[in-house]
């Protein structure tokens, strides 16, 4: 594992607050986009993957069913995320490969970003830090093309 | 400071109570910075859920008590279960990012992530559980920040 270099400033409420989970799934440039909002964490990564193998099984945007699906997760609105997130988005990944299609993670938070570089999975996953940079960007499933550093 | 003690079912949905009232315990003490907050909730929630998966297996009825002491230059946490216990000496290590079966595994971080942000880890396991001990200083002890 690599070390970091530096973080964002996180919140860290000192009272004990509801936590809020939600996914909304849109389409946007032919490619199918799954926002995940709240804590990525063994509670509710199970969500996660459900909602990939859902997304999987549905037709393409603007195709008939027989084009690789192409998937945005958009980790935006995740204020937290553990090895429990970053294991359902190594099999979402695995997922999308094994049905001819691609996949593609936006993170702009340092803190989750700097998990990507410490578990060396920004050498697996291409991220990117807008949903625009996700859907416009080059084609071709290749790690972090200008991601992380972007 | 005095201990903070949590006891919790052996449920994922608690995880996020752990990691809240460990954040907020740490807070309490003005020299830590936020990353190492950040640092903090991970590793407690590595070891929370490895405790959780611990019981999943083995008796689901039984809790898991977190510890936190906390001074004015770190905060060590203990996480307890009474699960099987494992040999963490023999936990199979993920493949690099470049191998062709990297994608098959998606578990195995949370032990390299508990050893990577926390300044101090120790395992003690047994077949009566396992007790994890971690310790965070307010500015790291063992890397560049």
């Amino acid at each position: 594992m690599r070390r970091r270099k530096k973080r964002r400033s996180p919140v860290v409420s000192g009272t004990v607050d509801a936590v809020v989970f939600d996914l909304q799934v849109s389409e946007r440039a032919g490619w199918t986009v799954l926002a995940v909002v709240g804590e990525l964490d063994l509670a509710n990564a199970p969500k996660v993957r459900q909602s990939v193998i859902h997304v999987l099984g549905t037709a393409a945007p603007g195709g008939d069913g027989q084009v690789p699906r192409r998937l945005v997760i958009d980790l935006t609105g995740v204020d937290f995320l553990d090895s429990s997130g970053l294991g359902v988005l190594i099999g979402a990944h695995r997922r999308v490969r094994a049905a001819g299609g691609e996949l593609r993670l936006v993170a702009n938070d340092q803190r989750i970003r700097d998990l990507f570089r410490e578990t060396d999975l920004d050498r697996v996953f291409t991220v990117c830090p807008t949903v625009d940079d996700a859907v416009h960007g080059p084609a071709g499933d290749a790690p972090l093309a200008g991601g992380l550093d972007g | 400071m005095g201990e903070v003690r949590l006891e919790i079912p052996a449920r994922a949905d608690y995880l996020g109570l752990a990691r809240q009232v460990v954040a907020a315990a740490a807070a309490v003490e003005p020299r830590f910075r936020d990353e190492r907050i950040d640092d903090l909730r991970v590793v407690v929630s590595e070891a929370t859920t490895n405790a959780i998966a611990a019981h999943a297996a083995f008796d689901a009825d039984e809790r898991i008590l977190i510890r936190c002491n906390l001074d004015d230059e770190r905060i060590e946490v203990v996480v307890l279960d009474r699960a099987g216990g494992f040999d963490p000496q023999t936990v199979d290590a993920a493949p690099e990012p470049t191998a062709a079966d990297r994608l098959e595994w998606e578990h195995g971080l949370g032990l390299p992530l508990m050893r990577t942000l926390a300044d101090e880890t120790d395992i003690q396991s047994s077949s009566g559980g396992t007790t994890v001990r971690l310790v965070v200083y307010t500015p790291p002890q063992h890397r560049d920040a």
